[in-house]
């Protein structure tokens, strides 16, 4: 299925080359019929909209949505990970799913970049591809949330690859997102919370395999006693 | 069946429990700890650091596995030091641990940006044109087009380009400006090149091969001490850290140690462990304050008069009444305390004035060479005066006699200096000192203490017959005493004290009103820190900071304190000294560095040029001029011959060859050449003809023609516009001709341009620049109003060196992985731009002569150039390069060779040999080894083709790092000082190191001449050790450690002694408060202070998440609590910041930590992060430049006389900035405009 293939390369700096090869991927999205009508609509207004500009105005727009303003990143850990220090191994770990699946990144992009990830996912089983997609349905829900904010007709890609996935993103969480990126301070105890030490291995593919629970005891414990709500320890108070 | 068949024989049971209970077997899973082992499985891990202005150059162990860099480490293996010294690990802080997270950010900058705007037109005219240097010129000639994407810098607007295309246009660029206004109107800004000296050397060198000018930095940050080079002829040179190990007592003096030289703290605290005492200065309770065992808060500003109130009592108590026996031996030896000062008589008193010289007596003492650079004193047994060996007369000329034993250099015998002429003097007279401190302050908040204008202090004397006449003479060390305002016994008289608790300057009691510190506590300081130096022969010690270099009196402050320490003998010895730490000024390899960086193996002289006076002129700050020279001259000079304005004097200070120029003439000086071969004239003639007759003019006299705009400009590893711009919204309004904030109106316009010497247009220009290219690693403020931006590596993809003065290793920086996305080492930015350079020059380049103006240097002979002040202008002398102007050369240059020279070593080296720092020696055998290590080129020239070679020719030329080179160097400064001071660096002879040696271990340099500390087994590294101990001289006109600065603009702007002067008044908030008067928004002015901050390197690192989350997330200002509550201030409240050289908007945080009257806001938080829009300028917030403004001082333009002559970084205009007041007003909550929606892409809430 060469879908998601396209909606990744829309996705892509525009050059006089795409302009060309707009008209193309239109009709493999029809014929492929993955999308529904109204994300296809959306899409062909898309495409009809950046065939219709010039090509810097185009590039200028690209540019400053996706290369000048970090929320609106097409590298996924930059919504995952951020700025820490999981972001490396991330990388790698993504690597390594590439690789077991036989391909090799051949150009100077980040294994996190979307329109790769979506290359990949246009080579894999349809239900697996839509599965994964779905894994990264939130960071879709809030980019296209972002772009319609901005009015941008780039929203539509976002929202084709959330039509295509097997799950929506999470509305509130998407929510939250949306009004943190929208400039409103957010309190001393929402910041907290925002930057609490995450636990590492904590619904890491990678560090547990299949088994999520299965931690380690110590770990367990630890966390246990930290889940006590707050009430419970305050009348720990002598302790 | 028997029970045994059933018993297991091979195997055990699964036990439940071992070690008696105390072992359990489990069974629950174990994947998890694969994350362990994950995490610390890596392909390869490569040493790096930080390139980043923050002297840690701290080793890190970087972890790469499927070519990303997965972690970061600190590195734990540096060489040990020895018994009783604590070691330098682990080096690193919170900062750079953030660092390696950059690498993979949405911040980083992936592929070369262009401006829309520009792209398109060029796109058209290069259609249009064919030629590429013919569209740039098209462009050029068009001034709709040009302020077309002038007017949008900083506002967005950018598309990617390829590499090929922006290196077209770059080159065109440079090639249309070389063609149509001249080499040096190519103009680059890079900082700082101990943080990554190879990156530096890369545009320089490019800059360099084609005439462009290099800028200075230290001078423009401000960080360059102007009073290390009077007082020592030396820019800076400092003790590593570990030295504080060995002090008994540390003053932190404005210097935040744990927060701003964070990895070498400890030496601080581990010495405390040891019992040393540890006292701090600074006018906050910062992160310094609580490691003091006393901690004293000085009003900020007013430093000085604590310092001269602590010399006061050391003078009097060690010096005087109980003389320390070597306090007294010490500063005969290596002070010009015994040197004698002729008193002279202005307006009926006597004043202080020439420090006498062997010229000034009949048959000049019998010494041929260079007699008026050799001063004089009294041999104190026979009563004779005596020329002492050592003084810059015997530098240049003569060998052999260039060292500071105490010596007569006739006899060649030793001698005693003497010191004082009291008991021994054949008068007392009165003699004159200015007071500077009765300067009623603008805003009241600097507080004066009333006396008279003029302090007649009596002085012992003696007369000898000079020129002729009888003319009295006094020692230094009297003229210090009596300056420091201390009675002693059989003078008496006015103005002197006899008892702390007077109020006569400058007693402990004096200082009282000023600074707010009690006099007891100033008595307990200084009487302990002289104790302890009096007790361990020197082991006293001041940590001195930014805070006290950015006032615009700076050298008041640093003399204050370096009189400290010379009265106390503590300079040059390990333990002791003048710790000066701001900025990474140390390039260890630096003689290595130079041939490299500035092409003098192609070319030589090169085109440098000091920051501070040219963005002065160029973003038309003098325009804005407020300080009139009358209120900073001293109440003794001739007001008559100081008419005029600031600028005047830094024109006058271009033509004498004081001060460098760029752009150099008004005109091109490719045609100059040609016009005077034409005529069959030597171009030199021509130019000095033509300039004597006023038909050619230096560019300064007229910084607003277009014929002397600056045209191209590149700035790579620096933030120029969001960190050191000082005066940030005159740059954008007049140098980038785009949105800005400057409220204030120009003299024109209020009609008191009062300049004698500029030429004055009524509209000043706007946009001067034709084309701004900016590399970095991030979109920081200054890519923002770049016209191309250019991707570079970072520090864990390229290859490079880094040193620090505060540890004396040389540390690599590595390639961890290959430049991410489409970035390019700085190094290879460069040979591509150079490639291109070379390719399109064809056919309007070729091989071309020009004229080079350089200003008289120091550490040449030319710094003999000007006993006097002559102006060829005013017909007071003549015109002679090199002598009383800039030197003139005609210098060859092939442009079409450019890629070809870049990358090789050019024949100079061999030609001319190398050296530094006065000294020279020849470089064979490098050369030889370079060629067999790099390999060859085709005509047989040493490769520098990779970032290693580079690196390698750095190594291998310089004495630090190649012992035989040090050896040689120590040879050829032997026979200058006629001292044999080879076994400094005998015993590391065979010692070369190369850059895998660096990548393996951080490596101890060798010793050298160019630095005067060494790095042994036995001390550590200190400033001026090797004056004290190989009794080499001090590049100072007495060779000693200078503290009586004789220099006619020294003595007229009063500054011939240290002395308080208080802050200037910069007159930038008055019109303002009148402006805004009805905006019934309750304000406060307060005094804008600028300290290194706590989340960043200056900028770097301040707009990452982690850094931002640690602080406010975005810009800040500190202020009292008391000043918040007069203006209704509430923490964490949005403020406005201005006055009338612009506007920042920030959140207040309201501290007890801050003293009342202060506005406290860390240097370089960028505006690209969190700023939301301002009322007063309807733009942005801005930096916190955007309220600054450059002043500049006078003295620090003298040249061509000793130690105070022209070197690139060494001296000059300091871009201060500390004196500057602000009003501060709430902006309410809902009128925040964060100015969305305007295109501008400044990124702000997101």
């Amino acid at each position: 299925m060469k879908t998601l293939k396209i909606l990744g390369y829309l996705l892509t700096y525009p050059v006089e080359e795409m302009k060309v090869n707009l008209r193309a991927c239109q009709e493999i999205l029809e014929k492929e019929k993955w999308l529904p009508d109204e994300a296809m609509r959306e899409v062909d207004r898309l495409i009809d909209w950046m065939a219709g500009q010039d090509m810097l105005d185009l590039q200028e727009e690209y540019v400053d949505l996706f290369d000048r303003t970090p929320s609106l990143c097409l590298h996924l850990f930059e919504h995952v990970h951020g700025d820490s220090r999981d972001r490396g191994q991330a990388l790698v770990d993504l690597s390594e799913l590439y690789k077991d699946s036989g391909l090799l990144i051949n150009t100077e992009e980040m294994p996190d970049y979307l329109p790769l990830f979506l290359e990949y996912l246009s080579g894999i089983d349809v239900s697996e591809a839509r599965n994964n997609l779905g894994e990264i349905a939130n960071i879709l829900g809030v980019l296209a949330g972002r772009l319609k904010n901005r009015k941008s007709p780039y929203a539509a890609a976002f929202e084709a690859l959330i039509a295509a996935s097997a799950t929506r993103p999470d509305k509130k969480a998407v929510e939250i997102a949306l009004k943190e990126s929208a400039g409103n301070i957010r309190s001393f105890d929402e910041l907290d919370e925002a930057w609490e030490e995450q636990f590492a291995f904590e619904n890491s593919l990678q560090t547990t395999g299949q088994d999520v629970v299965g931690g380690c005891p110590k770990a367990e414990e630890m966390l246990a006693r930290m889940n006590i709500p707050k009430a419970d320890l305050n009348q720990n108070k002598e302790i | 069946m028997s029970y045994f068949i059933d018993r297991i024989s091979y195997f055990s049971q699964k036990r439940e429990k071992f070690s008696g209970g105390h072992g359990v077997t489990t069974e629950e899973n174990r994947k998890w700890e694969e994350a362990y082992r994950g995490r610390w499985a890596h392909d390869k891990i490569v040493r790096s650091t930080h390139g980043v202005n923050c002297t840690g150059s701290c080793s890190w162990k970087i972890y790469v596995k499927n070519g990303l860099i997965t972690w970061e480490t600190q590195q734990t293996d540096y060489p040990r030091t020895r018994p009783d010294l604590p070691n330098h690990e682990p080096r690193g802080c919170s900062r750079g641990a953030s660092y390696s997270w950059y690498i993979y950010s949405a911040n980083r900058l992936k592929y070369p940006l262009i401006r829309k705007r520009l792209l398109k037109m060029w796109r058209v005219m290069k259609g249009r044109h064919g030629d590429s240097v013919e569209a740039w010129k098209a462009i050029q000639s068009d001034p709709v087009l040009r302020a077309e994407y002038q007017k949008v810098r900083g506002r967005g607007g950018f598309v990617r380009a390829e590499w090929d295309e922006v290196n077209e246009i770059i080159a065109a660029s440079n090639i249309h400006t070389i063609k149509e206004h001249g080499p040096d109107r190519v103009i680059g800004f890079s900082p700082i090149p101990a943080m990554s000296m190879v990156s530096y050397a890369a545009g320089s060198r490019y800059l360099s091969l084609i005439g462009g000018v290099c800028m200075s930095f230290y001078d423009w940050y401000c960080d360059l001490p102007p009073a290390s080079p009077q007082t020592w002829g030396e820019q800076t040179d400092v003790p590593e850290s570990a030295d504080w190990y060995n002090s008994g007592f540390i003053i932190m003096w404005g210097s935040n140690v744990p927060q701003t030289r964070t990895p070498d703290a400890h030496f601080m605290t581990e010495a405390r462990y040891k019992g040393t005492q540890v006292v701090t200065i600074t006018p906050d309770y910062s992160e310094a304050s609580k490691f003091g065992d006393i901690w004293l808060n000085p009003k900020q500003g007013t430093d000085a008069a604590v310092g001269m109130a602590m010399g006061h009592v050391i003078l009097k108590e060690f010096h005087l009444e109980n003389t320390s026996e070597y306090f007294d031996d010490y500063t005969r030896k290596y002070s010009d305390f015994s040197f004698l000062v002729k008193l002279e008589k202005r307006d009926g008193r006597y004043v202080p004035g020439r420090l006498v010289r062997a010229s000034d007596f009949d048959k000049s003492l019998g010494e041929k060479n260079n007699p008026e650079w050799k001063t004089v004193c009294f041999n104190e047994e026979t009563g004779d005066v005596t020329v002492p060996t050592g003084s810059i007369g015997f530098r240049w000329g003569e060998e052999g006699k260039w060292n500071i034993v105490p010596t007569d250099a006739k006899s060649g015998k030793e001698f005693r200096p003497q010191k004082t002429l009291l008991g021994n003097h054949e008068d007392i007279l009165d003699v004159g000192f200015p007071y500077f401190a009765n300067a009623e302050h603008e805003h009241g908040y600097f507080t004066a203490n009333k006396q008279s204008e003029i302090l007649d202090r009596k002085l012992p004397v003696k007369y000898l017959k000079l020129g002729g006449s009888k003319v009295p003479v006094v020692t230094v060390f009297d003229l210090v005493c009596a300056n420091y305002g201390i009675e002693r016994k059989g003078l008496g008289g006015e103005n002197v004290a006899s008892d702390y608790n007077q109020n006569i300057p400058y007693t402990p009691k004096w200082q009282e009103s000023i600074t707010g510190v009690s006099a007891e506590k100033i008595i307990q300081v200084a009487r302990a820190f002289a104790d302890n130096a009096d007790k361990t022969h020197g082991k006293s010690m001041i940590i001195i900071g930014a805070a006290m270099n950015h006032w615009y009196h700076m050298d008041m402050n640093y003399r204050a304190c370096i009189n400290m320490l010379v009265f106390c003998g503590c300079i040059g010895q390990s333990g002791g000294g003048w710790s000066h730490y701001v900025g990474q000024e140390k390039l260890r390899p630096q003689t290595g560095w130079l041939p490299l960086a500035f092409a003098l193996d192609w070319a030589r002289p090169p085109r440098q040029q000091n920051s501070t006076s040219f963005f002065y002129a160029h973003t038309d700050q003098w325009r804005y001029e407020t300080l009139g020279i009358n209120e900073i001259l001293s109440p003794m000079a001739d007001k008559e011959s100081w008419k005029g304005s600031l600028i005047d004097c830094n024109i006058r200070a271009e033509r004498m060859g004081w001060l460098p120029s760029a752009p150099q003439l008004q005109e091109n000086p490719i045609d100059l050449v040609h016009q005077a071969e034409e005529k069959g004239v030597d171009p030199v003639d021509y130019v000095v003809k033509r300039l004597k007759d006023g038909d050619l003019r230096m560019s300064c006299e007229d910084p607003d023609h277009p014929d002397n705009w600056p045209r191209n400009l590149f700035v790579w590893r620096s933030n120029l516009l969001g960190s050191s711009g000082k005066g940030h919204e005159y740059f954008l309004k007049h140098f980038l001709g785009t949105q800005h904030g400057v409220q204030g109106k120009d003299l024109g316009e209020e009609g008191r341009t009062g300049s004698e010497e500029v030429v004055w247009h009524d509209q000043a220009p706007e946009g001067k620049l034709d084309l701004v290219v900016t590399l970095d690693f991030r979109m920081s403020t200054t890519c923002m109003y770049s016209d191309i931006v250019l991707p570079t590596a970072s520090w864990y993809e390229k290859n490079d060196l880094n040193t620090s003065d505060m540890h004396p290793f040389i540390h690599p920086l590595s390639k961890a992985i290959d430049p991410v996305w489409q970035s390019r080492s700085d190094w290879e930015i460069y040979k591509g731009i150079a490639r291109k350079f070379s390719e399109l020059s064809l056919g309007h380049l070729g091989a071309e002569k020009e004229i080079v103006l350089t200003p008289i240097q120091h550490d040449t002979p030319g710094e003999l150039a000007q006993p006097d002040v002559k102006e060829w202008r005013k017909g007071e002398c003549d015109l002679i390069p090199g002598k009383t102007a800039p030197a003139m050369k005609v210098v060859e240059r092939d442009y079409p060779a450019t890629y070809e020279r870049f990358t090789s070593l050019g024949p100079l080296m061999e030609k001319l040999g190398n050296g530094g720092k006065g000294i020279g020696w020849n470089t064979d055998h490098e050369i030889e080894f370079l060629k067999a290590l790099n390999g060859e080129n085709k005509d047989s020239r040493a490769k520098i083709v990779t970032d290693i070679d580079a690196c390698e020719v750095v190594l291998t030329l310089a004495p630090e790092t190649n012992g035989e080179v040090a050896v040689k160097a120590w040879e050829a400064l032997g026979k200058i000082t006629g001292r044999d001071h080879t076994h400094l660096a005998k015993p590391k002879e065979e010692e070369k190191i190369r850059f895998r040696d660096i990548q393996a271990q951080p490596r101890k340099i060798i010793s050298s001449p160019t630095w005067s500390g060494l790095e042994s087994e036995h001390v550590c590294y200190n400033a001026g050790y090797t004056n004290v101990h190989e009794f080499i001289p001090w590049r100072t006109l007495t060779g000693r450690q200078q503290l009586y600065q004789d220099h006619p603009w020294m003595l007229d702007f009063g500054e011939g002694l240290v002395s308080y002067r208080p802050p200037i008044n910069t007159a930038t908030v008055q019109s303002m408060i009148e402006k805004h008067g009805d905006d019934k928004i309750p304000h406060i002015t307060l005094n804008f202070i600028t300290p290194h901050q706590k989340w960043g390197i200056h900028s770097t690192y301040s707009d990452n998440l982690h850094m931002l989350t640690l602080s406010r997330g975005g810009p800040i200002v500190w202020m009292s609590e008391p000043d918040a509550k007069k203006a209704g201030i509430k923490d964490n409240d949005w403020v406005e910041v201005f006055n009338t050289n612009g506007a920042i908007t920030a959140r207040a945080v309201v501290s007890q930590r801050v003293n009342d009257g202060m506005l406290l806001m860390y240097h370089a938080q960028e505006k690209i992060v969190n700023t939301p829009g301002s009322k007063i300028t309807g733009a942005r917030g801005g930096i916190h430049n955007s309220v600054t403004r450059t002043t500049i001082k006078p003295t620090h333009m003298i040249g061509g006389y000793a130690q105070q002559s022209y070197g690139f970084n060494y001296y000059g205009t300091v871009g201060s900035n500390r004196d500057e007041f602000v009003i501060v007003r709430k902006i309410e909550d809902q009128d925040i405009d964060w100015m969305e929606g305007q295109n501008e892409n400044m990124e702000a809430a997101e």
